[in-house]
Order: C-alpha cells, then sequence, then structure tokens
C-alpha cells in the first residue's frame, strides 16, 4: 500500500523538476472532510471552517466532500453518512493520483518549515522531503494552495514570501546572509541586543519601519534539535534577518541587513539544515512543552476513509 | 478571528504603513524560543512603561505570537510517518 502513494508524489516530483508545479487548491472543508474526523481538529489553521459552529461545520463537510465526488476527485463509496443524509457523507476513496499524492506528502514529509507573514495573516507550510517538497499556502479564507518544489526551489519560494515587495537589495555588498550558519557574522552590520537589555527598555532600531514581518519556524520530525526560528522583517528598501544569538552565555537576539541572495542564503540553510538532520533515527511520541498541549492523534489508515462526525 | 485563532487587531502605523514597534518587539523575540519563557515577565515588565509602547498591546501581541508556529509543526509531528521521497 506504500507503493502507490510514493510513485504518484515521485510522479508530482519529477514534473516540478523545471518549474514550481501548482497542483490543485482545496478549501478549509475540503481538507476537513478528507482529513476524516471532524471531532478531532488536525494542526494545520483551517480559519474559516473554524469560525462556524458546529453543525455549520459537518454540513459544510458534507457539501465539499459532494463537490470532491462531483469533480472526480473522490468516489464516494458504502453506506450513507451519520444521519443517513445521503451520499454527502460516509466512506470515500481518493480516486486522484495527484491528490492522493498530496495527501500522502502532507503525512509523510521528514521535516516541515511554516512561516506565517503577521503583517497580512498569509501561512506557507512546507513540508519537505529528500527528493523535492510540497508548499501549502493557507489565506485568511481558507483556501489552500498546494504546489509541488524541486528542492532547491524551496529558498527562492520562501525568500519571496518573506520579502513580498522585494525590497532587499540586489547587490550582494557586505552581507550577513553569506555567512549563515558559519558563525556570528560581521558585528558591524548586525545588532546584538540581550534579552537582559530588551527587558531594560532597549529599543531595536533595525526592525522599525517594517511593511512586513514574517516568522519562519522548522522542524525535524524524529531530531532533538528542536526548532529552528528566523524573522524576518521587510522595509521599503532593505529586509533584516532576526536570529537567536548568545552573548556570553546570555540568550540574545542578532538583527542583521540582507540581500536578495543573503536572504536566499539564510533560508536554504535553514531548509539544507533540514534535510541534511533527515537520516537521524525517527523518536515516536516525544513530546515536547509544545506538544505536550497537542493530543496525540493516531494516524489514519491509507485507503478507504471515512469523514466523522460529531454525534 | 486570526488565521490561527487569535483575535487581535494588528498594529500597524497609519501614518507611514509601517507595522507598530509592540508586533516588531514580539516578532523578535520569538526567535529567541524557550529563552523567552525565562525572561517574559522581566521584559514585559521592563516595558510597561517604555516610549509608545503599551502593556497591554505589547503583551497581547507576545501573546498571540508564542506558539503559533510551534503549535502547528508540533502538532504534525504528532502525524507524520515518514515515507522515502
Amino acid at each position: 500500500m506504500r507503493e502507490r502513494p510514493l510513485s504518484a508524489i515521485k510522479d508530482l516530483i519529477s514534473r516540478a523538476r523545471e518549474a514550481p508545479l501548482a497542483v490543485l487548491a482545496l478549501t478549509d472543508e475540503e481538507i476537513a472532510a478528507l482529513d476524516g474526523d471532524l471531532t478531532r481538529r488536525g494542526p494545520v489553521p483551517l480559519p474559516w471552517l473554524d469560525d462556524r459552529d458546529r453543525a455549520s461545520r459537518e454540513l459544510a463537510c458534507r457539501v465539499a466532500l459532494r463537490g470532491l465526488a462531483a469533480r472526480r476527485l473522490v468516489v464516494l463509496a458504502g453506506p450513507a453518512g451519520p444521519g443517513g443524509s445521503g451520499p454527502g457523507g460516509g466512506d470515500f476513496v481518493v480516486a486522484s493520483d495527484d491528490l492522493r499524492a498530496v495527501l500522502a506528502m502532507r503525512r509523510s514529509a521528514h521535516a516541515v518549515v511554516c512561516a506565517l507573514r503577521e503583517s497580512d495573516g498569509q501561512l506557507r507550510l512546507v513540508y519537505l522531503g529528500r527528493s523535492g517538497a510540497l508548499e501549502e499556502a493557507i489565506s485568511p479564507e481558507g483556501l489552500h494552495d498546494f504546489t509541488v518544489l524541486a528542492r532547491d526551489a524551496v529558498a527562492e519560494r520562501l525568500a519571496a514570501f518573506t520579502d513580498p515587495a522585494a525590497a532587499a537589495p540586489a547587490a550582494p555588498g557586505q552581507d550577513w546572509g553569506q555567512q549563515w550558519g558559519r558563525g556570528p557574522g560581521p558585528g558591524a552590520d548586525s545588532e546584538v541586543l540581550s534579552l537582559a537589555e530588551i527587558a531594560g527598555g532597549a529599543e531595536i532600531t533595525a526592525a522599525a519601519g517594517a511593511r512586513s514581518v514574517t516568522m519562519v519556524a522548522r522542524l525535524v520530525f524524529g531530531s532533538a534539535t528542536g526548532e529552528q526560528r528566523l524573522t524576518v522583517y521587510a522595509k521599503e528598501a532593505s529586509v533584516i534577518v532576526a536570529s537567536p544569538a548568545d552573548v556570553g552565555g546570555a540568550p540574545a537576539l542578532r538583527f542583521a541587513e540582507v540581500s536578495r541572495s543573503g536572504l536566499r542564503v539564510c533560508l536554504a540553510d535553514l531548509v539544507g539544515l533540514a534535510l541534511r538532520l533527515v537520516a537521524v533515527p525517527r523518536r515516536r511520541n516525544v513530546r515536547t512543552r509544545e506538544t505536550a498541549r497537542t493530543p496525540a492523534r493516531a494516524a489514519p489508515a491509507r485507503g478507504a476513509c471515512r469523514l466523522v462526525t460529531a454525534e | 478571528m486570526g488565521l490561527v485563532g487569535a483575535d487581535v487587531a494588528y498594529p500597524v502605523d497609519t501614518g507611514n504603513g509601517a507595522i507598530a514597534d509592540a508586533m516588531l518587539l514580539a516578532a523578535g523575540l520569538w526567535v529567541a524560543g524557550d529563552a523567552v519563557y525565562d525572561f517574559r515577565q522581566l521584559i514585559w515588565d521592563g516595558l510597561r512603561d517604555a516610549g509608545e509602547w503599551t502593556w497591554d498591546g505589547l503583551r497581547k501581541a507576545g501573546e498571540s505570537i508564542a506558539d503559533v508556529p510551534g503549535e502547528v509543526l508540533h502538532g504534525l509531528e504528532h502525524r507524520v510517518d515518514p515515507l522515502d521521497w
């Protein structure tokens, strides 16, 4: 059963080798219906659906499933759904290879990058594999656009997302991003503030005047490295990257200006580090401070699925 | 309601279109990760009366973004079964 989704995934990645491949777009309710269990919300934001009450969510998901069936993306099978409401609920089988591959990539990545652009509420999730990646772009209206990327296209996509107005200068100049991951970088171009200094009222001048701010985090599943984080401030004509720093053992923040290529290097390193770490054996059932607040969920069976609603 | 469930009015300086200082600081503090938790109260206390930041504005901005990407990432961690692709 693992071979079929794997071959469909590899087919998508091969089609995305030359350019990003926009595969399909789904709505919140379609995602929830395909996830199959409305009583246990997954971690991916569903902003439109979450604003509805329970009865409306159930109805929306049943309608969504009918829509997916009408588009021949799923085949409804078996008995009618809860309450005997007809073909909108109940068992279904994913019929489209592309949709099956997208769903499998969401559930079988080695690492994930999450980029939240706070200034307009746009979210990007990038599911990373060894040979490619799946980008899920989530709008505040609850639309999920799926694009398959070649591995070396991920950093460019993230750079465009974090710097939407292309404010970073093209000329590399003194570029801290080029030294990313190889030490503290040139002090002259960066501002380092300890948390104690910030607590004392020190102003972060480097971030002033930002037009958009994006928080980027990545997590390698099964590794003990924890999250790696960056914040990208896009200003009118420059881009600042903030990262954690260490000043004599004290936690601190570093703010450094980067060029367009430097921003790409920073993000490529974040992604590349994840890809280098995918060989780390997976540890299951690791619960961190964050996960302790998120209930564990059993993986659904592959193949036939069922839309489960609250009784 | 925001994208990730936080109902926060986004602090924007309408004069020049720039994002307000409270958000910028909160987003910067976010990269410090767990270290912020040790300093959080100190930071909030230190900035309570500082400059144009308001205590409530900074606290709301900070709390709204503190764990969102982490919650998503670690939530996904429980759902994955890596395949070799």
